[in-house]
């Protein structure tokens, strides 16, 4: 195994890699070995026939190749900068081991632009692995040229982690350490769905945006596209064209070192600052009047868990993203039921019901998995049962809050579809909701930013099962009969998950 | 005279027996101190009385109730305090308290004014509208001790609940235990600052290996350890040692 010296650069790297990689979760494993097998089933299915098609294929760079190259960097740069941004945003508070490491004899220079780095590559491992079924059969087939894209993820990760670093730094400047936390979050959610949002906003423009369409075709015709125009490069970068690729690396990685050397020691103090902001209190006169209690079991777990999702910025930024998702979908659903258009009614009932699932299952996992004080809850006089059985209703509050006004809207327009698409929301939020009942892991909320702690049969049974009603509801807004076969899926799936669901939660569920 | 806690042939195993065959008798009103080396079956006999563990054989009554076949009638008598404070960071210490009052169903005035009287009495008034989060670790133990008082506990488990408190929030809640005691609580603690049991304690039971070694008032101690005029820490060496 390669070993570098202690405290280099590299072996700084490898330790960030290490913590990055080498999660605490058991089910890490598995879902290594998951995505294993899906990379092998995309290459074989996919990426081979592609491979073998395009083997005796020139790789040019055509206006609609251009085109379709630019629009993907542009959306990869707004995922990528939404998780950079976030994760950028959480270093100046989850100080993690950097106490430690600022403490010991490490230059913390070296520390600060290991640190950065990390924040620019953890994001991409994810699209370089979905990159590989299709570039790496092309490689071995004579289009060798394409491990360019590679590295055009690489410089996308650098160029995304130093925006988003530049972002933290400048909000931590302009609204102060307590507001960044928050704002930082929100920010990251709202550029992540950024692209979504675009691509939804063309529905509501007067012609359906058939004028932006003319207009991108007279942008074509004009040779902005070209194989020669500064639009082209992103394209030729990933082709392997040595001087876009060139230019395209060095500028991201010359970007990168520049606002880490003159941001990095700010960063640091901006980091010590919000620190002391978190840990010390500030014992200040308040004279504001003590409001009576509101009591009752039920009352005070669901307030308590309504108050803790809207307190934490991480945990709301999950829910957000997928709420981001929801808004414009509803309006198109509305929309389109006021106008008439029967398939995107389908199609939009559908999607709001598999939304609706998404935002129950997350909301569902924090409530009942995230508990700092289980050992409280367990030593109440309240049944275990009932502790969950609030905090379920806790997650389907905003649900309901959500979902009621394009349901009440669709059953106005189309009074079938609008039942339909309720009984959906309704069958989907509450498998999501039991799904991450019967797979409950209990953790400190501090370990739910990144849901790799999760269950994976929840994870994945959640996914599945919001898909399946999705499509049940799509066919009973249209009135088919199938929807009664297509139900048996979620259902015969929330029967084989129940049968391995979790039946204990009273002592001894949590270790001493 | 009634008993607080009857703890009868209580047993836990995990790799080892943590708790064996013990037996154990609290009167109502009194001042226990639970004392014993690291791994002695303390806190998993304390989490037991707390219906956080399930033993393996015994009986645990709870001023007459079973814990094992009433638990939620059990734990409406209970506080439990461990060592780490049981707190929500986001929550700030009203709102936990109204929690709690919730989770233990106080009526609502009634806990609206134990929570002000108990944040005046903790030096917490203050801080009563900002976030835990910020705060100190003996400011945490200060808000989950008023959690484990707001629905006025007849039986009071404290582990370790000293650990790590400067001397002045250390004096604050051993002042608030002996008030408690004196208002006819029960109050039970683990401590291993051993002054801490010979001055507050009115009787002490020395646990190791799971079993009770000895048990009585300080004086009973030294004259089962025949060491008239030791302190509590000679005591408990000898006693321990023994073993």
């Amino acid at each position: 195994m390669l070993r570098f010296p202690p405290a280099s650069m590299p072996w700084l790297l490898t330790h960030e890699l290490k913590l990055l990689f080498s999660s605490t979760a058991k089910g890490t494993k598995i879902v290594l070995l998951v995505g294993l097998c899906f990379v092998l089933m995309v290459t074989a299915t996919a990426g081979v026939p592609l491979a073998l098609y395009l083997e005796t294929r020139p790789l040019a760079p055509t206006p609609l190749f251009i085109l379709i190259a630019d629009g993907a960097v542009v959306v990869l740069f707004t995922l990528i900068l939404s998780q950079t941004l976030s994760m950028a945003t959480q270093a100046f508070f989850d100080r993690g081991d950097l106490d430690l490491l600022l403490s010991s004899p490490l230059r913390p220079s070296h520390v600060l632009f290991v640190r950065c780095l990390a924040i620019a590559l953890s994001p991409i491992v994810l699209y370089l692995v979905l990159l590989t079924p299709f570039v790496l059969p092309l490689a071995l087939l004579g289009h060798w040229p394409l491990l360019a894209a590679y590295g055009v993820m690489v410089a996308l990760g650098l160029t995304s982690a130093t925006v988003g670093l530049l972002l933290a730094t400048a909000l931590f400047s302009l609204i102060g350490p307590r507001r960044t936390k928050t704002v930082g979050q929100i920010l990251a959610a709202f550029v992540g769905a950024m692209a979504f949002l675009a691509s939804q906003a063309v529905n509501f423009l007067p012609d359906h945006g058939r004028s932006l369409a003319v207009k991108l075709h007279g942008l074509v015709a004009m040779g902005y596209f070209g194989p020669h125009a500064a639009l082209s490069w992103p394209a030729r970068a990933v082709l392997g064209d040595p001087v876009p690729f060139l230019g395209f690396f060095t500028c991201s990685a010359l970007f990168f070192f520049g606002v880490v050397n003159s941001v990095g020691a700010r960063f640091a103090v901006d980091a010590s600052i919000s620190f002391g902001v978190t840990s010390a209190s500030s014992p200040r006169r308040d004279a504001s009047p003590v409001r009576g209690f509101l009591g009752g079991v039920r009352r005070s777990l669901v307030r308590k868990e309504l108050r803790l999702i809207a307190r934490d910025p991480a945990l709301l930024s999950q829910v957000l993203l997928r709420i981001l998702y929801f808004i414009p979908l509803a309006f198109v659903l509305l929309r389109n039921a006021r106008l008439g258009n029967e398939m995107t009614v389908v199609g939009s009932a559908g999607a709001i019901v598999f939304f609706a699932s998404q935002i129950a299952g997350s909301l569902a996992w924090i409530t009942i998995s995230a508990e700092d004080a289980p050992d409280l809850l367990l030593s109440a006089p309240v049944s275990p049962m009932r502790v969950r059985a609030a905090k379920l209703l806790a997650a389907f509050m905003p649900v309901v809050a959500l979902s009621a006004w394009p349901v009440a809207g669709l059953v106005w327009f189309r009074p079938w579809a609008g039942v339909a698409s309720g009984l959906g929301v309704t069958a989907a939020s509450l498998s999501a909701g039991l799904i991450n009942l019967w797979y409950e892991k209990p953790q400190p909320r501090k370990n739910f930013r990144r849901r790799i702690g999760g269950s994976l049969v929840a994870t994945l049974g959640d996914l599945f099962v919001g898909i399946s009603w999705a499509v049940t509801t799509g066919f009973a807004a249209s009135g088919s009969l199938w929807a009664l076969t297509v139900a048996v899926l979620p259902l015969g799936v929330m029967g084989a998950l129940s049968v391995g669901r979790r039946r204990d939660f009273g002592p001894d569920s949590a270790p001493d | 005279m009634e008993s607080a806690l009857e703890l009868r042939g209580l047993r836990k195993s995990y790799a080892r027996p943590a708790v064996d065959d013990l037996h154990l008798t609290i009167h109502a009103g009194e001042f226990y101190a639970l004392l014993g080396p690291n791994g002695a079956g303390k806190t998993t006999t304390l989490r037991m009385v707390a219906g956080l563990l399930r033993p393996d054989a015994g009986t645990i009554h709870v001023f007459g109730v079973d814990v094992l076949a009433d638990p939620i009638a059990a734990k409406r008598l209970i506080a439990w305090l461990p060592d780490e404070p049981m707190l929500y960071d986001k929550l700030t210490p009203l709102e936990y308290l109204e929690f709690v009052a919730g989770l233990w169903a106080v009526d609502r005035k009634t806990a609206t004014a134990r929570a002000v009287e108990l944040l005046r009495w903790l030096d917490l008034w203050d801080n009563r509208n900002q976030r835990c989060e910020g705060f100190s670790r003996g400011m945490k133990q200060k808000v989950a001790l008023a959690g484990a008082l707001i629905h006025e506990p007849k039986l009071l488990i404290l582990d370790e609940p000293l650990t790590g408190l400067d001397a002045a929030t250390s004096r604050q809640v051993k002042d608030l235990l002996v008030a408690r005691v004196r208002n006819g609580a029960t109050v039970i603690l683990t401590t291993h600052i051993l002054e801490v049991a010979e001055r507050l304690a009115e009787r002490i039971g020395i646990i190791n290996k799971g079993k009770l070694l000895a048990e009585g008032t300080l004086d009973d101690l030294r004259n089962r350890s025949g060491m008239a005029g030791s302190s509590l820490e000679d005591v408990f060496l000898e006693l321990t040692a023994k073993e």
